[in-house]
């Protein structure tokens, strides 16, 4: 699916330069389920915000799909994250003015399909994550775990191949973190590709392989026998 | 405490500067445009209130009734005949002056120059409170040769020597001697006196008859009523005299036959006059409507200033939350936060009013220019003025300051230590930003048709062509009466003048009326306007003729007319008299016969198509057209494009060979039409004023609110890029935005801005019709104005990297 080569990210202000990420070499495979695990300030959101094409690295490769993306202009890049990659964030990220429903639909909105196949899918991907009674409600009313389950509906609701998910659990207590854990555990057994980075050991067992970051660097990787 | 506090709001300020300076300034074009146009109205209402007694100075003016006894017209005017009689009658008429204005020619050592004197009664300087700089009031007028000049017209004449004691040549043929200088007349008057000459002097000679018949009105008549006397009995009184010793035939007769008499006197207050005035024309007024839509303007405008304030000092409040949450958690009252808040808001007013008042004194000049009238910065800075100025910075700076403060008093600091933003007010600045634009885009519509109308009333088909069409003005002085013939003949021999005639009519701001009742031998008996021409004059205007012939040579029997005519023996009446007189086509009024005042009997021997020679406000009056030398007017010519330069300077030529000592007065009648509608640009001017400065305005409030506003959305903006939208799909969502309140505005606007207009145009006998594109032109101006405000805002939000908006929430 996608391979980083030496990739490096420096961050430069006036004064200070940060080594975010440093010669970082990284494969991952089509249908494999990553958790990226390390202290705060070991560069995971860097890694998964350059694997999101959201941040562009400052040296290195990044083949995505076989493709060297690394020096892509941003529409371009823009293109490519539509179409393959969904996001879920810690905080959500649901537009507050919106319901459900057009969060959801947010997401086919960029993607020039017609209105009657995105009420379709819509309502496919509502049942699926267990949200259809809710379309209508607007995010502050749902409970947390309700919201990060639209935020899920909404990475997958067009079909990406790949979802990156920034800490989904972190403001979820324990039910809901588990909740919608399995809920990425089944979208990975029908084939998406997800990485996701946490905190919780608990949570990252419940991927096929672990990458431990640390100040930058690459420190362990540990794959978890098949269960 | 206070200083922690002055730190922090003055970090604040600079922090957000843009903001800030866009607050201040906001506000200081708003209050230098209300405060400019204030000044204007208040100008406008001041006119004639530094009279002495103002409430007890009237004006005589005459209510004229038709031959059948219905109210035709109110004229500012009474003959002058009559004041004198009325004053020796009435006791309580302290103090009376008539104001008769005619243009002379002056000539001090070689020098001529044009001089309009008022001719007035020697009470005048006591009744409106006049003090000379030299001479003596009571004597000033007492001699018919005495003249009395203000300050900077005896300047214009004699230098720096003094003017008291100098003799001066009127128009060629007698002197004059100045008895008195008197200050420059005030600005608020619609007297406009340059010089005083007595009634009993040679200048109203000019018109000999005025000083015997009441047919004849000329100039306005001020009275003074003695304390106490009941204005409407005594013009009753004054009425009942009249009836006794004025003509039978405008009275007596009438009454006999049962029809009310022609004239009925009446008084007007001095202080009301300027804003009865017919609010067109000549004299400039303007109407007590048109002030208080002005005054509604400035009060918009200032609302609209200060309503942005308020909305973005609410905004930058909400920036602050988390400072203000902190200082409640850390013991701060509700109270005191208000308090520092609305102090903080007056002194940014404050900053703003002084600015505004700076900005208003240098724009003063321009805006009295634009307005024609006199206005100095003395009203700006006068006492009440500025105490007003005072009270409106605390009003509108705890108008400003108060809802920021209650948003700020209202918060429970728990919730916003975690930086949750709070959404308050989202509609109700919706409403208020759809408000500013509404009373832009009506302001913007109102101008364009109040220019479109402009445009076209000089344009309107004037029944003749008024290109390379000149007038020769000062006809009525006898001694240019004299040789006008021979004049006439001079000018026809120069090369390059195409034709020259003679007229009562011209266009022109002097507007002489003529009216004759006119018996047809139809029966018909009405008043139609007199307008004596020379036979070649209707030819050289290109008038359309209807039916039959004009005067001609050929035909020396129509010209034929004596010295106490009021007609010859052929006439020609105007498409509109052919109405009046009751024939049912022009052909049909060929060859009948109509009688005039001594029963002088005439045919007409044609009709042409009515003369638009004034203002597209009046219609042309039903008329006729005679050969009548002694009221002649004006010498019209007609030059040749060609050499025009040459053309004119030989005319000028001859007429100095004519007249050495008075300068010519001449006309293209295009530049007399640009001057009728001066009042309609005034107007416009004031309109585009407000709309410049309430686009200026609602731009100011709308950057900084689309700043603020984007910003706040970064988060969904974040989202959206995350999730594949585009750039150019960011921008028009913002665009959208900020489009449906302008298209909302639209709504509103349009249909208010319609109907004044239709109101307006009404008052134009040849209007434009009211069509969609002003309006639409107004909507899509405010449209691109807006766009073009936010679009740099949207770009940079759209260009920005979702992860920062996105990673610290």
């Amino acid at each position: 699916m996608l391979k980083l080569h030496n990739l490096s990210k420096v961050y430069r202000t006036d004064e200070v330069e940060t080594v975010a990420l440093n010669s970082v070499n990284v494969e991952i495979e089509t249908g494999e389920f990553v958790a990226i695990m390390g202290p705060s300030g070991c560069g995971k959101s860097t890694l998964l915000n350059i694997i999101g094409m959201l941040d562009s690295p400052s040296s290195g490769n990044y083949f995505f799909m076989d493709e060297d993306v690394a020096g892509y202009s941003e529409a371009k890049l823009g293109n490519i994250r539509k179409q393959h990659i969904g996001f879920i964030f810690q905080s959500f990220n649901l537009i507050d003015e919106l319901t459900v429903a057009e969060n959801i639909e947010l997401a086919l909105l960029y993607h020039n399909i017609p209105a009657s196949e995105r009420r379709d899918r819509v309502a496919r991907v509502m049942d699926k994550v267990g949200i259809a009674h809710r379309a209508k409600h607007m995010p502050s009313q749902l409970s947390g775990g309700q919201q990060q389950r639209v935020a899920v509906a909404r990475a997958v609701v067009g079909d990406q191949a790949m979802i990156l998910a920034d800490e989904p659990t972190g403001n979820l207590d324990s039910a809901h973190g588990q909740e919608v854990m399995e809920m990425l555990q089944a979208l990975n057994e029908e084939g998406t590709t997800i990485v996701m980075v946490t905190h919780s050991p608990a949570h990252a067992d419940y991927a096929r392989r672990t990458i431990n970051l640390f100040d930058g660097h690459v420190v362990t990787e540990n794959l978890r026998a098949a269960v | 405490m206070l200083q922690n506090y002055l730190v922090t709001a003055l970090r604040n300020i600079l922090k957000y500067r843009l903001y800030s300076a866009i607050n201040v300034l906001g506000l200081a074009v708003g209050l230098s445009a209300c405060l400019l146009i204030l000044v204007y109205v208040n100008f406008e209402l001041s006119y004639d209130r530094w009279v002495p007694e103002s409430d007890r100075v009237m004006r005589i003016e005459t209510r004229l009734y038709d031959d059948e006894g219905n109210f035709s017209y109110n004229s500012d005017r009474i003959p002058p005949v009559t004041s004198p009689l009325f004053a020796e009658q009435f006791p309580e008429i302290e103090l009376f002056s008539r104001f008769l204005n005619q243009q002379v020619a002056l000539s001090v050592d070689g020098n001529a120059y044009i001089q309009r004197v008022t001719v007035a009664d020697p009470d005048v300087f006591k009744l409106m409170g006049i003090k000379l700089l030299s001479g003596n009031a009571d004597t000033a007028l007492g001699d018919p040769d005495s003249l009395v000049l203000t300050e900077s017209n005896a300047r214009r004449l004699f230098g720096d020597s003094p003017a008291l004691g100098q003799v001066v040549k009127v128009d060629g043929t007698f002197a004059m001697k100045v008895t008195g200088v008197m200050p420059d007349w005030p600005a608020a008057s619609d007297l406009r006196v340059d010089a005083f000459v007595p009634f009993s002097g040679p200048i109203v000679d000019y018109q000999p008859w005025v000083r015997t018949t009441w047919d004849s009105f000329w100039g306005p008549t001020y009275v003074r009523l003695a304390s106490g006397t009941d204005a409407g009995a005594l013009a009753a009184e004054l009425n009942d005299f009249a009836r006794r010793i004025g003509p039978s035939d405008r009275y007596q007769d009438r009454i006999d036959r049962g029809v009310r008499p022609s004239y009925e006197f009446h008084f007007t207050r001095a202080v009301d006059a300027h804003l009865r005035g017919d609010g067109g024309g000549v004299n400039a007024r303007v109407s007590t409507v048109q002030l208080w839509s002005a005054g509604i303007v400035a009060v918009l405008i200032l609302s609209i200033a200060v309503v942005n304030v308020a909305n973005l000092g609410t905004m930058l409040a909400l920036k602050r939350v988390r400072e203000v949450a902190i200082r409640k958690v850390l013991g701060a009252s509700a109270r005191q936060l208000v308090a520092l808040l609305l102090a903080e808001s007056m002194a940014l007013t404050f900053i703003a009013m002084v600015i505004g008042v700076a900005l208003a004194e240098l724009l003063l000049p321009t805006f009295g220019r634009l307005m024609d009238r006199e206005l100095t910065s003395g009203l700006i800075y006068a006492p009440a003025t500025l105490l007003a100025l005072l009270a409106g910075t605390v009003l509108i700076g705890g108008i400003c300051g108060l809802y920021p403060a209650l948003v700020a008093a209202r918060f429970r600091p728990v919730d916003h230590l975690t930086g949750v933003k709070p959404a308050l007010g989202a509609w109700f600045r919706n409403v208020l930003i759809v408000l500013q634009f509404a009373a832009t885009i009506g302001l913007l519509a109102t101008c364009l048709v109040v220019f479109m109308q402009a445009r076209y009333a000089r344009t309107i088909e004037k029944g003749f062509d008024t290109a390379q069409l000149v007038g020769i003005s000062g006809l009525s002085r006898p001694m240019i009466m004299a040789r006008e013939q021979t004049l006439r003949e001079a000018l026809a021999q120069i090369p390059g003048i195409e034709a020259v005639a003679a007229s009562h009519d011209m266009p022109d701001q002097n507007q002489y009326t003529n009216t004759s009742g006119l018996r047809a031998d139809t029966g018909a008996f009405k008043a139609l306007r007199r307008i004596a021409v020379s036979e070649d004059l209707l030819p050289l205007m290109g008038a359309k003729l209807l039916a039959g012939r004009l005067f001609s040579k050929d035909h020396p029997a129509d010209l034929v007319t004596e010295p106490e005519w009021f007609a010859s023996a052929g006439v020609i009446i105007n498409a509109r008299a052919v109405r009046e007189l009751g024939f049912d086509s022009a052909q049909d009024a060929i060859g009948h016969e109509v009688f005039s005042p001594g029963d002088v009997r005439s045919t007409i021997i044609g009709v042409i198509d009515n003369l638009h020679t004034r203002s597209a406000r009046s219609e042309p009056m039903p008329a006729y057209y005679w050969v009548g030398p002694q009221e002649f007017r004006y010498i019209v010519f007609r030059v040749s494009p060609v050499d025009m330069p040459q053309t004119l300077a030989a005319v000028d030529r001859t007429w100095r060979e004519f007249f050495p000592e008075l300068p010519i007065q001449r006309q293209f009648a295009d530049e007399a039409f640009a001057t009728f509608y001066d009042t309609d640009r005034r107007q416009g001017w004031l309109l585009l004023f407000s709309a410049g400065m309430m686009v200026v305005i609602a731009v100011m409030g709308l950057y900084a609110l689309a700043a603020l506003s984007t910003e706040r959305r970064s988060r969904e903006i974040g989202i959206r890029k995350v999730l594949g939208a585009r750039v150019v799909n960011i921008v028009r969502l913002l665009l959208w935005q900020f489009s449906v309140p302008v298209l909302v505005a639209n709504l509103i606007a349009w249909p208010l801005a319609w109907y004044s207009l239709h109101g307006w145009l009404e008052n134009f006998v040849d209007h434009i019709s009211l069509t969609p594109m002003p309006f639409l032109m107004a909507g899509i101006a405010v449209l691109l104005v807006a766009w073009a405000t936010i679009i740099g805002h949207a770009l940079k939000v759209a260009r920005a990297n979702p992860i920062h908006a996105l990673r610290y929430e």
